[in-house]
């Protein structure tokens, strides 16, 4: 009995042990970087006529008519963008619907009136100082049903998302709120949309209303994309006058309601690269669209089919390596790169992302109102840790709301650098900060603190005159390695300026309830004032929903900052006239520097993303921080390794 | 027999009202506003005003407490489970492909674990203490203490990774795959979740069956069957499983009911869109209405498994229904 235990035991041991060896291990060591990748030459005939191969091996890997793509995380299925903000279903999104829009988005980030749709665009400003852009349309321009995409399509879609019809049927949508009279026609009271007329079959109007300008991204004002009208309601006209356009329908609502109910999960008539053939199981599969226009640069998809699957987080890069995926977009685990990094079959291409990690603060609640607080506590963690122990080092330090990827940061970097302070762990600096603080006394408020008697066990700590202790109740998502830094850099540091740092690790909408909406909750129930997470800066960059006081007390202005010199920095910023970056600049500066002064959040990192491919997938070089994923798609062929 | 039946079902009636005013009120305290969860939080505020009124309106937030519950109630029972925030449909619509997965993993699962356990458990019991017994007390013993996440990567590891055998995850697509070939994906990627769930759950049935065959095998009647004659095979279907059905039959029952159960932690590894799958990403992203609907039906399975099981003692054992 006991030989028999003994020997299955060991066979078992021998299995688990050989489980566990990496798969990389077949890999050359090395700690040189990978080499670079050979650019290959184009395929001679589209992948997408090829059959699929399925012998041996990989069937995903040899087959060179679909891309399998991890979009990161699970999909909702909603493939309209109005009725949910999953990202995930944004891979998808992007390549039904595209850029077919007026105005395009660059890999750079820049915005470009888009030729492959429009024809040709006037402006006219009058009296009042209202905008009017008219657009009219490039011949040709079809739906993946083959039916014509005409100027009703676009009027469609500006009056069907601002409709209170729609905000009905459960979609969120701000599409068109620059525009003249929007709030009147998204509210009900007015019957037309002021700011948005039909011409004719090719032609279209949208007028900015005089209050919003100047705004420096003007452009994107009037980016507006086609909504199928024949599709969505068949029984619709648009209506249009000079007092604006509206659509008469009568089974508008019904029509609507349908939208939301059924279409948004499987839109068969779309514009972008793409068309939709299925989404089952978290597999979404999209073919391509041959009625399709063209990127803004004409450009026009490669790849016969796009498979977009859920792949679990902790092995989508073994399935990159087995060539079960073909694309893993926005790697960020050090882990993941390294191993793909390390396979003889992959290829990476890494660039640090349009965003940031921060800390942020409640500016309205807590000991966190006090800017000496928000500062010292900025000086009681090493972002340079944080990198290194988060992100194995692939990222690198910001001092403000900005990411390495803005066109101002890559124009004006040096001088931004040298305005901001490069604050980093300092205990002393933050006793200093402490010390200007309603936080100065012992137990007693009476007896001033005395730093050199702070302890790493934090049984000496800052006390207000009232005896209130420093303490700062911070919430995190469990789900982050970020998190855990967090809590062991001020576990360990907070204690010696005196600060009780406690973290609370939560669910992701824990942390979001209590960052957008403790400002709606009273004292009593109101406990986190400091809160880490992940920023994206949008290319159009305005800091204004974010930061400015006229949004205090709504979610937008989350950090409930108020600041009259910021306020009038960022009014500045966005009123600068398009094209004049110099003065964009010029604001941009002074705007990062006092909100460095102030410091409402803690800007942490600007991390490293990776896109990573399988050997057989070409042209990944033309992804960018701000790439357009329907234009990226574009750029990506298959071919044998 | 008939009254035993009754008895039993009226009793479960209040234990399920119980259980749908505990899970509607847990909704209720949970911290977190389900309007809120719908909208995104781009909009500014004017919007979100409007927006917040209407989806409150559409989701029945506007309501009384007892009108939200009864209404509930009334949804529930005619097969409208809901409307989840988390992935802003019906629920039913969310859970319709999941559950069907879950059952057809389990289905494999089911059929594997009664085929193999049965005649082992069996087996082992009439040849106690052999070799064959003691292979598979050390093999249960084994599975049934390991993670079934453990179970699940190490196979991954070995048929995936290293060998390239099976894909690491996921679902067959029908986009790109049809007829046989279809099938044949479906069979590549149920052969390790089943696998990994069959082992663990051999594991405890073997163990089961062997102990309850063992306590009939022990007992005097058997003893006076032997000395009658009777052939082995007649002494152990006829005497001794019969009289150990009832720990089986539990086995069995519960098993057959587990088919819409799904397997969180397999499913997450092996990206099987399953019920577990869903259920855990409901709880991560408080789907207060999609985590209180699918208890609801998980409750009430449980609820029919036990009156099932309680109707099969009644059958199996007359003393049962006599008490």
């Amino acid at each position: 009995m006991k030989k028999l235990t003994a020997l299955l035991l060991a066979v078992l041991m021998v299995f688990v042990f050989s489980a566990c060896q990496p798969a990389a291990s077949t890999a050359p060591e090395t700690e040189e970087p990978a080499p670079a990748e050979e650019q290959p030459a184009a395929p001679e005939e589209p992948a997408g006529e090829e059959e699929p191969e399925t012998s041996g091996g990989s069937v995903r890997a040899e087959d060179l008519t679909t891309l399998y793509v991890s979009p990161g995380a699970q999909m909702n299925g909603d493939f309209i963008s109005d009725f949910g903000s999953n990202a995930y279903d944004g891979y998808v999104r992007d390549l039904l619907w595209g850029d077919v829009a007026t105005v395009a988005q660059t890999p750079a980030g820049e915005y470009v009136i888009n030729e492959t749709v429009v024809a040709d665009y006037t402006t006219e400003t009058d009296d009042a100082g209202n905008k009017t852009y008219t657009f009219t349309l490039n011949d040709g321009l079809l739906w993946s049903d083959g039916e014509p995409i005409t100027a009703q399509d676009f009027v469609f879609e500006a009056l069907m998302s601002a409709s209170p019809e729609y905000v009905t049927a459960g979609a969120s949508s701000t599409a068109g709120d620059y525009l003249l009279g929007y709030s009147a026609y998204h509210d009900g009271s007015a019957e037309t949309f002021e700011g948005v007329k039909l011409i004719d079959d090719k032609t279209f109007s949208l007028t900015i209303a005089a209050e919003q300008l100047p705004y420096f991204y003007e452009y994107v004002m009037v980016r507006h994309g086609p909504y199928p009208m024949h599709y969505y309601c068949p029984a619709a006209t648009i209506e249009s006058t000079d007092a604006g356009a509206k659509i008469v329908d009568d089974d508008l609502e019904a029509e609507l309601q349908n939208v939301a109910q059924t279409i948004r999960f499987a839109p068969e008539v779309t514009p972008g690269p793409y068309k939709f053939v299925s989404f089952e199981n978290q597999i979404a599969t999209v073919t391509i669209n041959e009625n399709f226009c063209g990127t803004y640069e004409g450009k026009q998809p490669q790849i016969q089919n796009v498979v977009c699957q859920y792949t679990p987080g902790e092995t989508e890069h073994q399935a990159l390596i087995a060539g079960d995926l073909d694309l893993l977009p926005n790697a960020a685990e050090a882990y993941k790169v390294d191993a793909i990094k390390a396979s003889e079959n992959c290829k990476t291409l890494g660039y640090l992302r349009a965003g940031f990690g921060i800390i942020n603060f409640s500016c309205d609640w807590g000991p966190t109102t006090d800017p000496n607080v928000r500062w010292a506590l900025a000086y009681l963690i090493d972002r340079n840790e944080v990198i290194n122990y988060a992100f194995g080092g692939y990222g690198g330090i910001v001092n403000g709301p900005y990411a390495y990827a803005q066109w101002m940061y890559e124009e004006a970097g040096d001088e931004l650098d040298e305005l901001l302070v490069p604050f980093n762990l300092n205990v002393d600096k933050a006793n200093e900060y402490l010390d200007q603080s309603e936080w100065k006394y012992e137990s007693d408020g009476v007896t001033p603190f005395d730093a050199t008697k702070a302890t790493a066990d934090g049984t000496y700590l800052r006390y207000n005159a009232e005896g209130e202790p420093l303490t700062i109740h911070h919430v995190g998502s469990a789900d982050t390695v970020v998190t855990d830094v967090i809590e062991i850099q001020y576990v360990a540091n907070a204690p010696l300026a005196g600060v009780d740092y406690q973290v609370t690790k939560g669910d992701f909408d824990m942390l979001l309830d209590n960052y957008y909406y403790g400002y709606e909750m009273s004292d009593e129930d109101r406990y986190y004032c400091s809160f880490n997470m992940g920023w994206n800066i949008e290319p159009a960059y305005d800091p204004y929903y974010s930061y400015h006081s006229d949004w205090l007390n709504t979610s937008n202005n989350a950090l409930q900052i108020s600041d009259p010199e910021l306020d009038e920095l960022m009014i500045k910023l966005r009123q600068t006239e398009p094209g004049d970056n110099d003065a964009f600049i010029d604001t941009w500066l002074q705007f990062e520097k006092r909100f460095q002064e102030l410091m409402p959040c803690i800007p942490l990192y600007c991390n490293e993303y990776t896109t990573c491919a399988y050997e057989t997938v070409f042209g990944i070089e033309a992804i960018t921080p701000y790439a357009n994923w329907s234009n990226v798609i574009c750029d990506l062929y298959k071919a044998a390794a | 027999m008939t009254r035993y039946i009754i008895k039993r079902i009226l009793i479960l009636i209040p234990v399920l009202i119980c259980i749908t005013i505990m899970l509607f009120a847990i909704t209720k305290i949970m911290p977190g506003d389900p309007v809120r969860a719908m909208l995104p939080t781009t909009l500014k505020s004017e919007q979100y005003e409007l927006a917040y009124k209407a989806m409150s309106e559409k989701m029945g937030m506007n309501k009384s407490l007892p009108e939200q519950y009864f209404r509930w109630l009334g949804n529930m029972l005619t097969g409208e489970l809901g409307f989840s925030t988390m992935y802003k449909r019906p629920v039913a619509d969310v859970i319709a492909e999941p559950i069907t997965n879950t059952v057809i993993l389990n289905i494999g699962v089911i059929i594997i674990q009664l085929l193999i356990s049965i005649p082992v458990g069996i087996y082992c019991a009439v040849k106690r203490r052999g070799w064959f017994d003691n292979f598979w007390q050390v093999f249960s013993l084994v599975t049934w203490s390991m993670p079934s996440f453990f179970l699940g990567l190490c196979l991954i590891f070995v048929f995936a990774v290293h060998l390239r055998w099976l894909p690491l995850g996921g679902m067959p697509n029908s986009a790109l795959f049809s007829g046989w070939a279809y099938v044949g994906q479906w069979l590549r990627y149920l052969i390790l979740p089943t696998i990994t769930l069959s082992l663990i759950s051999i594991a405890s049935s073997i163990r089961i069956i062997r102990n309850a065959m063992i306590d009939a095998l022990n007992q005097d009647y058997i003893r006076t069957a032997r000395a009658k004659g009777l052939r082995e095979k007649v002494v152990i279907y006829s005497h001794a499983f019969r009289n150990a059905l009832i720990p089986v039959s539990t086995v069995v029952v519960g098993t057959v009911f587990s088919l819409f159960a799904g397997s969180t932690i397999t499913e997450t590894i092996f990206a099987w869109n399953g019920i577990g799958k869903v259920l855990i990403s409901a709880v991560t992203g408080r789907d207060v209405m999609m985590i209180c609907s699918m208890n609801t039906f998980f409750s009430l399975i449980s609820v029919l498994a036990v009156l099932v099981s309680d109707i099969v003692y009644g059958l199996i054992d007359p003393r049962v229904r006599l008490s």
